[in-house]
């Protein structure tokens, strides 16, 4: 029969991995990167126009 | 009608010289009228940022082996066919994925990236003008170079303003015919004559890319012609990249050009008396490297953007002293 029992250092071993694992695989897997696709659009005033009321179109 | 007439605008930014009417954006999808004043919608916003070997722009006469932060946003205020970058310049902002990157931010990560220049590539720099011209002022209060990689359809005063602050740029000249620029780009050959003469004239570092596409501007007429316009209006020194043509966006039907092609182009421009002629998009090619044009001796080995060997001194090549124009 095998025996299935474990050191106090192995379960401590595995009980950090497991911690660690819980905290970081969320950020890696589970959220979403920051849409900014459809963020509000910046409008900084351009340079080099000039008012055209009297052209057509 | 009445009100939006009354707010009409003209962006005076490149030839095509858009009229907006309230709420209408320019050709190049970046430049909007809101409210009876023209804004930029991609100042500071990016889609893409990456640090590329400068001989990527390709720029083979500016500081060799060196490191660009390259940026650019969406929009183009030309509509080539082949265009490699369509799915940034062919887009407006809202269909890209856009970094908060002003200009501080642009230049901090320069330094952190150990880059010794900024590249404004990829898509357009003219049309993300303002970002470009903000971004380029600070970068050189710190040391840093500007580098354009463009088409060069701009007008005059706004290209004067930004050579102030460029330190080289890669220019496409696409074609030598008009016919070329309006099938092809949606544009016109003259004003890119003109703007590649000014930035020269500005004490802008030139080199010029011609990308030849078969059966569009691979004749050997059209070589020769585009060739012999350089040797007359800006000189022999100024190195001319012939670049291979990859089916891309609307040109998938094409074949790229063939290798023969382009040793035949290469060859025109020597005899017409260009002195450094480049071959692009074909790693391995003898033409990817510079021979000084005194001695034919090996000045600069390359092996794609890698520099395997350096025989430059002070600028001069090492075995007869001949100057070597560039910024080295």
């Amino acid at each position: 029969m095998i025996n299935k029992r474990i050191t106090r250092r192995e379960f401590l071993k595995l009980l950090g991995i497991g911690i660690i694992a819980i905290f970081i695989l969320p950020f890696k897997y589970f959220f979403k990167d920051e849409d900014t696709t459809n963020t509000p659009i910046k409008n900084k005033e351009a340079k080099y126009y000039s008012r055209a009321e009297h052209l057509a179109g | 009608m009445v009100k939006s007439m009354n707010r009409l605008l003209q962006c005076q930014l490149c030839p095509k010289m858009c009229k907006l009417a309230e709420g209408e954006r320019g050709d190049c999808r970046v430049r909007i009228n809101l409210n009876g004043e023209l804004k930029t919608l991609v100042y500071g916003d990016p889609c893409a940022a990456h640090v590329d070997p400068i001989e990527k722009k390709p720029l083979y006469h500016f500081k060799p082996a060196s490191m660009a932060f390259s940026i650019a946003t969406a929009g183009c205020n030309l509509h080539c066919k082949y265009c490699q970058n369509w799915q940034i310049s062919q887009r407006e902002p809202e269909e890209t994925y856009n970094y908060n990157m002003p200009p501080k931010t642009v230049v901090v990560k320069t330094i952190s990236s150990r880059c010794i220049s900024i590249a404004y590539t990829y898509s357009e720099p003219i049309v993300f003008y303002e970002y470009t011209l903000d971004t380029s002022i600070l970068a050189h209060k710190y040391g840093i170079y500007n580098v354009v990689v463009t088409a060069g359809y701009i007008n005059r005063e706004p290209l004067i303003e930004l050579c102030k602050y460029i330190d080289a740029a890669n220019v496409d000249l696409k074609g030598i015919t008009e016919k070329f620029y309006n099938n092809m780009c949606d544009a016109t050959l003259k004003p890119v004559l003109e703007g590649i003469k000014t930035m020269i004239n500005q004490g802008v570092w030139v080199e010029l890319t011609n990308l030849i596409i078969p059966t569009w501007n691979d004749s050997e007429k059209d070589i020769r012609l585009l060739c012999k316009w350089i040797t007359d209006n800006i000189g022999v020194d100024v190195p001319l990249h012939f670049s291979r043509f990859w089916p891309m966006h609307k040109l998938k039907n094409l074949p790229p050009t063939p290798i023969e092609t382009l040793n035949n182009a290469v060859k025109i421009a020597k005899k017409e008396g260009i002195h450094y002629v480049y071959v692009g998009n074909v790693p391995g090619h003898p033409a990817n490297n510079t021979y000084c044009p005194n001695d034919g001796k090996l000045l600069i080995e390359r092996r794609g953007y890698a520099i395997l060997q350096n025989n430059l001194k002070d600028g001069k090549c090492k075995f007869c002293g001949t100057k070597i124009p560039g910024i080295w």
